[in-house]
């Protein structure tokens, strides 16, 4: 009776001491573990006081590097873009030849020479005209001298002798040479590009 | 005769406990130690950073983490750009044919 006394007592006391050790294990790994997560907050927060005391330098840095990029990206766009609306103009100046040349079956080219100089005549009120064009239009102007005479209710007309060197239009001078309108196709082609690009550019969605 | 040896057991046993006692306060004071020299080292270590940092010495350091930081940042946005500008200039010709059509019209009097 008593020795199993003395086993119990003796095993109690064991059980006691190991966990003695083991609270004290389990208890010393909390401290470590807690001074470890000090240990990040401490760096964490110094990163935080660093960064506010070099901010602006390493704001400079970003801004350095990141805005040379945003820069030239922005310049590849504007090139991209302009090689797409010089397409456009191209294209449009192939077409603005065609038509000066007849060789549009869509559009009758003679009765819009003749809506460039009454469109000139509008602009300078004058009672008397010298009208130049290319050698392909002057011959048709001599022809149909009446036709333009009629457009413009009788004023006086004369068609200049030397060609100009342009695609179609006209270039209408008044009798003492104050007044010049050049109504040609080239100079209409490149103010109705200047007018229109930005619709253009977002009808063909590149801008 | 066995009353002392039950005594003798207990005094044994008693020591054994305070023996583990002890042992248990070393293993948490060690660990105390080993502790507060760890945060120690880090209050240091951030104490000294930001004295680098205020008389801007090893500033490079901490520039040249942004800017590799920068760099990366610099290159996505480098692609981004070059897509958005093949993007554009993959416009189909029939849609450039449009728009030169309208600048024909443009030309011509009304």
């Amino acid at each position: 009776m008593s020795q199993e006394l003395d086993s119990k007592l003796i095993e109690k006391i064991v059980e006691q001491r190991n966990q003695f050790l083991v609270d004290a294990k389990e208890r010393a790994q909390r401290i470590l573990a807690k001074a470890e997560e000090e240990k990040q907050k401490i760096m964490e927060q110094t990163n935080k006081n660093i960064e506010g005391i070099v901010g602006s330098e390493l704001r400079a840095v970003h801004d350095r590097i990141v805005g040379r990029a945003q820069l030239e990206g922005r310049k590849k766009l504007l090139e991209a873009r302009m090689e797409v609306l010089d397409a456009v103009k191209a294209k449009a100046l192939e077409e603005v030849k065609a038509l000066a040349l007849g060789k549009r079956t869509d559009v009758e080219y003679s009765d819009h020479l003749i809506k460039l100089i009454i469109e000139a005549d509008e602009a300078m009120e004058e009672d008397e005209y010298s009208i130049s064009a290319n050698k392909r239009d002057l011959e048709y102007l001599k022809k149909n001298l009446n036709q333009v005479s009629k457009a413009l209710k009788g004023k006086k007309v004369r068609l200049s002798e030397t060609p100009a060197d342009i695609i179609g239009g006209v270039i209408v001078v008044n009798s003492n040479g104050t007044k010049t309108m050049e109504n040609t196709l080239e100079i209409r082609l490149e103010a109705a590009n200047g007018r229109l690009q930005t619709e253009i550019a977002e009808k063909l969605g590149v801008i | 005769m066995e009353m002392k040896n039950i005594l003798s057991l207990g005094g044994r046993l008693k020591r054994l406990l305070a023996k583990a006692e002890e042992e248990g306060r070393g293993i948490i004071a060690e660990a105390q130690e080993k502790a507060d020299e760890t945060v120690r080292v880090a209050k240091d270590e951030a104490e000294k950073r930001l004295v680098r940092a205020q008389y801007r010495t090893g500033l490079d350091e901490f520039l040249k983490d942004a800017e590799e930081e920068a760099k990366k940042e610099a290159k996505r946005v480098e692609k981004e750009y070059a897509k958005r500008a093949e993007d554009i200039k993959a416009v189909p010709e029939d849609r450039i044919r449009e728009a030169a059509e309208l600048l024909v019209k443009e030309v011509m009097p009304k």
